[in-house]
């Protein structure tokens, strides 16, 4: 399952143990978003759906894979 | 349909007294024919209805509980055995070495956490999607507490979701280490003791969305990176004293600007 895991760069959650986690999962994308805390939806709304928005329109339709 | 056990006779008895509107098998489940014209009474009906769900809900939670597999139920029953055996052998071998003891407990309570049903929350709701998932495609977009759900559900099943959102997520700290726990401890206990809307008010109207400009919250990040929780607790409730002092219509006024 393609996973992407949006963090705010200001988020008071620790950042590295995150990052590995994110590392192991087949098909992750660990991005951070810059002068964003916890409230990453709240606070930077445009980057949330510039990040999103394309995400969910490369994995709406059917991979090859899945057609298989 | 009415799943009954006590008012079971009951309904035996309304069947043969009427087998067009009643049916009961030798099973729990009972069927029930009424119409405008021919209502069921309303006390058997609420009576019926509470003990059916009551029933219902009782299987619905056996069913969650064995919902992993019995083979990992006889695991956990065998990792359990196996690691008692093996804190006796410890014990056995060396009475005085208590570390070992503890470690050969700790080991078997792993080995329980990962072989059992799922007690924690997070993994409970992630179990419940698995079991009412929904018709692909299916996106999960979670935020915080939510996104480890989500990340759990893609880490252990990741057929079910074609992808997962995880916003301001963070590290499994239940199993990881005590490290990230006494982290997220140390700095959630402050802000929940002030809640988001005190602190908001303590640290100024927009520094929760302007935080680079603002001095006080830069203050604040400071001190959740630095301090200890009672360092945290005491200098925010000295902030709130200080906020709750200051003439509200005065500071009012200072933010509104110059008068046009």
């Amino acid at each position: 399952m393609p996973v992407l895991v949006l963090r705010g760069e200001r988020d008071y959650f620790p950042r590295r143990e995150l990052r590995e986690f994110v590392e192991r999962l087949p098909d992750g994308r660990f991005v951070p978003v810059p002068d964003a805390g916890h409230a990453l939806p709240v606070e930077r709304p445009d980057a949330t759906l510039a990040q999103l928005l394309p995400f969910l329109a490369e994995h709406d339709r059917p991979s090859e894979k899945r057609e298989v | 349909m009415f799943k009954l056990s006590a008012s079971l006779p009951q309904a035996g008895d309304l069947a043969s007294a009427g087998p067009d509107r009643f049916q009961a098998g030798s099973g729990p489940w009972v069927t029930v024919r009424f119409s405008a014209q021919a209502p069921l009474r309303k006390m058997l009906g609420d009576k019926w209805v509470k003990e059916s769900h009551s029933l219902t809900v009782a299987d619905g939670r056996k069913s969650m509980a064995s919902a992993t597999p019995a083979k990992k139920a006889g695991e956990k029953a065998a990792g359990k055995v196996a690691a008692k055996k093996s804190a006796k052998k410890v014990q056995s071998e060396a009475p005085a070495s208590k570390e070992k003891v503890s470690k050969a407990r700790a080991g078997a309570q792993d080995h329980a956490l990962k072989a059992g049903p799922a007690r924690c929350p997070r993994r409970r709701a992630a179990r419940a999607i698995e079991q009412h998932a929904v018709e692909p495609p299916l996106h999960l977009i979670c935020v915080s507490l939510g996104s480890m759900v989500a990340l759990e559900l893609a880490a252990t099943r990741p057929d079910l979701a074609r992808s997962a959102c995880a916003l301001s997520t963070f590290h499994d700290t239940r199993l990881r280490s005590l490290r990230s726990l006494r982290f997220c401890l140390s700095r959630w206990i402050p802000m929940r003791l002030a809640g988001p809307n005190r602190l908001a008010r303590a640290l100024g109207p927009r520094a929760l969305s302007q935080a680079r400009s603002s001095r006080a919250a830069r203050t604040l990040h400071h001190r959740l990176e630095h301090q200890r929780p009672a360092v945290l607790s005491a200098l925010l409730r000295r902030q709130l004293r200080l906020d709750a002092q200051r003439p509200r219509g005065a500071t009012r006024l200072a933010r509104a600007g110059p008068a046009r």
